[in-house]
């Protein structure tokens, strides 16, 4: 039990929660909520509807308290939002902000790769903020897997009881993102790409991906937010990776895939992609552009390179 | 080129983009709060340069336009939270 947790306001508190029925969601978050009502904290409440509309109505509405009805989209731009959001609270005086929100998985209908990044770069990004962010997670939907990782990127647990404990399975963020792991192969790589280029340039590239979404479903707004990902994918293969560099293409009615790879061994960074290259010079952020742009993107390193996966439309979910 | 447009800006960038009226890429000088750029033309420009536009409009507390078809710049400048550089799209 660490109540002097509840009571210190400093720092970064993320906690997860495991749920297995509408009760006991409501056992873990309406507690929190209304901790942070009485003392003035401005809330924030990031659920789907369903879930969103049965917290609402089980706790009091304040000015302190907001529901917002966007979900959680794309890591980068949730990572981006959030210290936004923040730092426009601490500038109003707040001591401590509350965020209850629920991380989306395969159990959701999104693949868990960059989510599972993201739930550990949150120890990092936000750990100058005073602030205490509730993960709850619906244990009758959430995979093993996810839950494998939930456990080790959150410091802190809440229980139904009101408990609130300290995760010994916590793994530092560093070392977690830095973890091998099992690479997310889209079905359609099992079949040779209908393009690939050796060491194309960024403008070969934006045209092949061009050419081939025009046999493709996805809108134009989709399609030219993965040319301009793969054109700076490719322009960091070029700049900072070893030849040769491979790009690879295979489209779906609803989803193009896209890898580049080069022989360099890829980003030293454990947090690439998912925040801006503090140190970055210019044309360091291309990384970070993409996560932004595309419906998935996974970074994989391996004994022959790194190989950036970007992914629009609708990506397959892992089995 | 637009009544009010200095400068025009067309093709891709890196590569063949073309200035035309102020040399090469980059090169150009902002002596005034705004440079309306007529970029139609312009198919592509890379988050590098578009930074390299943001931090020369910010040495010079300028404001550059970019009138263009082309609405990834847009998407460029909304991710990046870009500053002294504006987008207009044209139909």
């Amino acid at each position: 039990m660490i109540n002097g947790m509840a009571a210190s306001g400093c720092g970064l508190v993320h906690e997860a929660a495991f749920y297995d029925s509408d009760e006991q969601l409501l056992e873990l978050v309406v507690p929190f909520l209304q901790e942070g009502l009485d003392a003035s904290e401005p809330i924030v409440v990031t659920l789907d509807d369903r879930r969103a509309e049965l917290v609402r109505s089980a706790i009091a509405t304040s000015p302190h308290l907001s529901f917002l009805s966007v979900q959680y989209d794309r890591p980068a731009n949730v990572l981006k939002s959030v210290d936004r959001l923040l730092t426009e609270y601490l500038t109003e005086g707040a001591r401590r902000i509350r965020i209850v929100g629920e991380v989306p998985h395969p159990g959701m209908g999104v693949p868990w790769p960059w989510w599972a990044r993201y739930e550990a770069t949150v120890n990092h990004a936000f750990a100058r903020f005073p602030l205490w962010a509730l993960c709850p997670y619906d244990r009758r939907i959430t995979s093993e897997e996810v839950l494998d990782d939930v456990a080790q990127t959150h410091p802190y647990l809440a229980t139904p009881d009101g408990h609130h404990v300290i995760n010994d399975r916590y793994t530092d963020p560093v070392v977690f993102l830095t973890q091998p792991r099992s690479p997310l192969v889209d079905p359609l790589e099992a079949s040779p790409p209908v393009v690939e280029l050796v060491n194309p340039t960024a403008s070969a590239a934006r045209r092949a991906v061009a050419d081939v979404a025009r046999a493709t479903q996805l809108s134009v707004g989709d399609v030219e937010d993965l040319v301009i990902a793969v054109s700076e994918t490719v322009t960091n293969a070029i700049c900072h990776g070893h030849p040769p560099a491979q790009l690879r293409i295979w489209p779906a009615p609803n989803r193009i895939v896209v890898t580049v790879t080069d022989q360099g061994s890829g980003p030293t960074d454990p947090f690439a992609g998912l925040l801006p290259a503090a140190s970055a010079p210019v044309g360091g952020l291309g990384l970070w552009l993409t996560h932004q742009l595309c419906a998935l993107v996974t970074l994989e390193h391996h004994d022959d390179g790194f190989t950036v996966r970007l992914i629009a439309g609708y990506p397959h979910l892992a089995a | 080129m637009g009544d009010d447009a200095v400068l025009v800006m067309t093709g891709n960038l890196p590569g063949s983009v073309r200035l035309v009226r102020a040399g090469r890429a980059g090169g150009f000088v902002l002596c005034g709060p705004e440079l309306v750029v007529d970029a139609r033309g312009l198919e592509f420009i890379d988050q590098r340069r578009l930074l390299v536009l943001a931090e020369q409009a910010r040495r010079t507390n300028a404001t550059i336009v970019l009138r263009t078809t082309w609405a990834g710049v847009g998407r460029m400048v909304e991710i990046f939270g870009v500053e002294g550089v504006q987008v207009e799209p044209l139909a």
